[in-house]
């Protein structure tokens, strides 16, 4: 059974971003002014991906964006899968924004849904992975 | 252990806590779409959030079949 933490979708704990909330995302861009990011923040279903696992069943899944609350650990997702990205964009998510986030899957991992020009104007700094052990 | 389906997008797919199930998911993803065997890696996370070990793709599931 698949399984996302804090229970299946439908017990899925969603939190708004009334308060600042630090999030790392994975990416491609070396700077903010990269034409590809962007897309990083787009969703899967905003890209036209089809919905794969429990994207299928779960369109909240679907719409949302993996982001993780410490730096090494997004780090380490990334060396692992360079492909997905050599640099992390620390966000910030300021509340009055609509951003909302849960835990999902792993420890330290969440998923963030929020307007990709608006999660675009939160970015604080890039990061190279390599910054992070 | 947590074993996660991710997309090349960098985006989660599924989580699973069992790795049997995961492989399987995984498999039946690249079945219905093959275009996703490169796409669509599995990551293994510990307790931590730290992942653990490297990314396995379909291709390697296909190999030990």
């Amino acid at each position: 059974m698949s399984t996302i933490r804090a229970g299946r979708p439908g017990n899925l704990i969603v939190n708004a971003a009334n308060e600042p909330v630090t999030a790392y995302r994975i990416v491609k861009g070396v700077h903010r002014n990269d034409p590809s990011m962007l897309d990083a923040f787009r969703s899967n279903c905003e890209l036209d991906a089809r919905p794969r696992g429990l994207e299928v069943e779960s369109a909240i899944i679907h719409f949302g964006l993996s982001m993780y609350l410490r730096p090494e650990l997004a780090a380490g997702t990334a060396r692992r899968w360079p492909r997905i990205g050599r640099h992390l964009a620390e966000v910030r998510l300021k509340p009055n924004n609509g951003f909302c986030w849960a835990h999902t899957a792993q420890p330290g991992h969440i998923t963030v849904w929020g307007r990709p020009l608006q999660l675009f104007a939160c970015i604080a700094d890039i990061l190279a992975v390599g910054d992070w052990s | 252990m947590n074993y996660v389906l991710l997309s090349g997008t960098g985006n989660l797919i599924d989580s699973y806590g069992e790795e049997a199930a995961a492989r399987a998911a995984l498999q039946r993803i690249v079945d219905g779409e093959p275009q996703a065997a490169e796409d669509v890696a599995l990551m293994t996370y510990d307790e931590q959030g730290q992942p653990v070990g490297d990314p396995i793709f379909a291709s390697a599931l296909s190999a030990v079949r």
